[in-house]
């Protein structure tokens, strides 16, 4: 019996999503580096990083306050938690959606927390790839 | 170090493309799409030279997960594309052909091309839907067995279809119905101490956590397969549960367990069907086979015969809304006397459906009845083909 027809297609869905919020939140660190430039990001690109954030984090955030570890986002709650309590990370993404939708740079700590959630996308990712092609 | 390997890697898998395109004319819109994947891959490569050139130690984090859909798209082509589309030759043209006929069936009215690989169990891989590679061992170029596995296979292509196109509501019935059904066994759990009430609920969360999106997508796939191959399907996967020879209640990997899956079977055909000589002999004897086994207390509460039946009523109305296309097979199974040696005429669900009646009723006639069947399969196959 075998995997492939569920994880083939799942993996697709998983990189789709890495690539969304990676590309958004690299527009936002290089903002704020001041290297959009060279990134070949423009003032379009970084509120369209804003807008996918903000809509991302509000289904995160609900998720890690309904406190169940819901399907679709099972794993990076998990892979999360792993690291922080859930209420830290309520406070950290409720944080940066603030920033979010409004005008501000986000903080040092809100890209962190970001850049925290894209390195836990990868790992899911990355492990859902080792199990189609990794070496065994 | 890695960027220079996916630079390397590029260029040959370009190259191989290339040649395929010249090859396999008729495999035009997979290699298309493949030529595409390549070509946001170099895009992909730019923005990592892009990261390495600025240098800065906070957008490394950001090269990483680009740098891994570049492995991914290189060994989707390259290890998974590639090798299949190097590899097609009349058995897999055969097997192509009953595979579009199959779709058509199931009622997968967007699929543009298939590419068909003989060299392993059956299975699918369904990243672009659309364009899947169906895999089945060599044996299925020359024979009928086990050929309703294919249908199950088309089945994941169709709900990954749903999930990326269809906004996913064949997932969202079948994840209603888990959620539905252990809110009702917590509902009518009556007078309990706080104590017990809490651990009955912490059971019935960890029942309902079993059903991983995974473990559902093959729910919905053996409903598919039976609601359009009928008994033909039930005799497969019963055969197919038979031959796992562990205990039929225990869960595998992202599977579920057998029994689950033998009853998702049964209980999605016709009554009409559910009263056939063939079903009442396979079920007389899983009956059997189950009573070999014992099933845990986890099981019981997981994989109860309500929630499974309440997963196949889920499936067949993600179906009529997903599938509006889908052919349900409902004709009453031939009697073995019916069934000749000339099979010139019949669809592949008929032949497919004949099939078990012999393998079950008289299964000395079946080998040499086969190869006429499989003869007019060829017929039916490039019928498929020339649409």
């Amino acid at each position: 019996m075998s995997v492939l027809g569920y994880v083939s297609g799942q993996i697709e869905r998983e990189q789709q999503q890495l690539a969304v919020i990676n590309r958004a939140v690299l527009a936002l660190r290089a903002e704020a580096l001041g290297v959009g430039d060279a990134l070949q990001l423009d003032r379009v690109a970084v509120k369209e990083s804003r807008g996918r954030l903000q809509t991302f984090l509000a289904q995160l955030t609900a998720t890690l306050a309904g406190g169940t570890a819901d399907v679709p986002m099972g794993t990076l709650i998990e892979i999360l938690t792993s690291r922080r309590s859930r209420e830290d990370w309520i406070e950290d993404l409720r944080g940066a959606q603030h920033a979010l939708a409004s005008v501000e740079q986000l903080t040092p700590q809100h890209l962190g927390a970001l850049t925290e959630i894209v390195q836990a996308l990868d790992r899911e990712f990355a492990g859902t790839l080792h199990r189609l092609y990794g070496r065994q | 170090m890695k960027a220079a390997e996916m630079r390397a890697a590029l260029e040959w898998l370009d190259a191989e493309v290339a040649a395929l395109r010249a090859a396999t004319p008729a495999h035009a819109a997979v290699i298309e799409r493949l030529a595409t994947e390549l070509h946001q891959a170099r895009v992909h490569l730019l923005n990592i030279d892009n990261i390495i050139r600025i240098g800065h130690p906070a957008l490394v984090p950001h090269a990483f997960p680009i740098l891994h859909t570049l492995v991914l798209i290189t060994s989707r082509v390259g290890v998974t594309y590639l090798p299949a589309l190097q590899h097609q030759g009349p058995r897999e043209r055969f097997v192509r052909g009953l595979v579009r006929c199959a779709a058509r069936a199931v009622g997968l009215t967007w699929l543009t091309d298939v590419v068909v690989r003989l060299d392993g169990p059956h299975a699918a891989y369904v990243a672009y839907p659309e364009l899947p590679i169906l895999y089945a061992p060599p044996r299925q170029a020359s024979s009928l067995i086990d050929l309703p596995g294919l249908y199950h296979e088309l089945g994941h292509a169709a709900l990954e279809f749903d999930r990326t196109t269809g906004g996913g509501g064949v997932g969202v019935l079948l994840r209603g119905t888990v959620t539905q059904h252990f809110a009702e066994l917590a509902r009518r759990a009556g007078p309990l101490t706080p104590e017990r009430r809490a651990a009955r609920e912490s059971r019935l969360a960890e029942a309902a956590t079993f059903w991983s999106e995974a473990r559902l997508a093959e729910i919905f796939c053996d409903v598919l397969a039976t609601v359009v191959c009928g008994p033909a399907h039930y005799l497969s996967f019963v055969d197919l549960a038979f031959r796992d020879g562990r205990n039929p209640f225990g869960a595998h990997a992202s599977h579920p367990p057998l029994a689950a899956r033998v009853r998702a079977c049964e209980r999605t055909l016709t009554l009409p069907h559910q009263r056939e000589p063939v079903v009442e002999q396979l079920r007389a004897a899983w009956a059997t086979h189950e009573r070999e086994h014992t099933a845990s207390h986890e099981y019981e509460v997981a994989c109860s015969a309500s929630l499974i039946d309440a997963l196949v009523h889920a499936s067949l109305e993600g179906i009529s809304a997903a599938l509006p296309g889908c052919q349900p097979f409902t004709q009453p199974l031939s009697h073995p006397d019916q069934i000749g040696i000339r099979e010139a005429s019949g669809t592949l669900e008929e032949l497919l459906n004949r099939a078990a009646v012999l393998l079950v009723l008289v299964p000395g006639r079946y080998a040499e009845w086969e190869r006429d069947a499989v003869a007019r399969c060829g017929r039916i196959a490039e019928e498929a083909l020339g649409d």
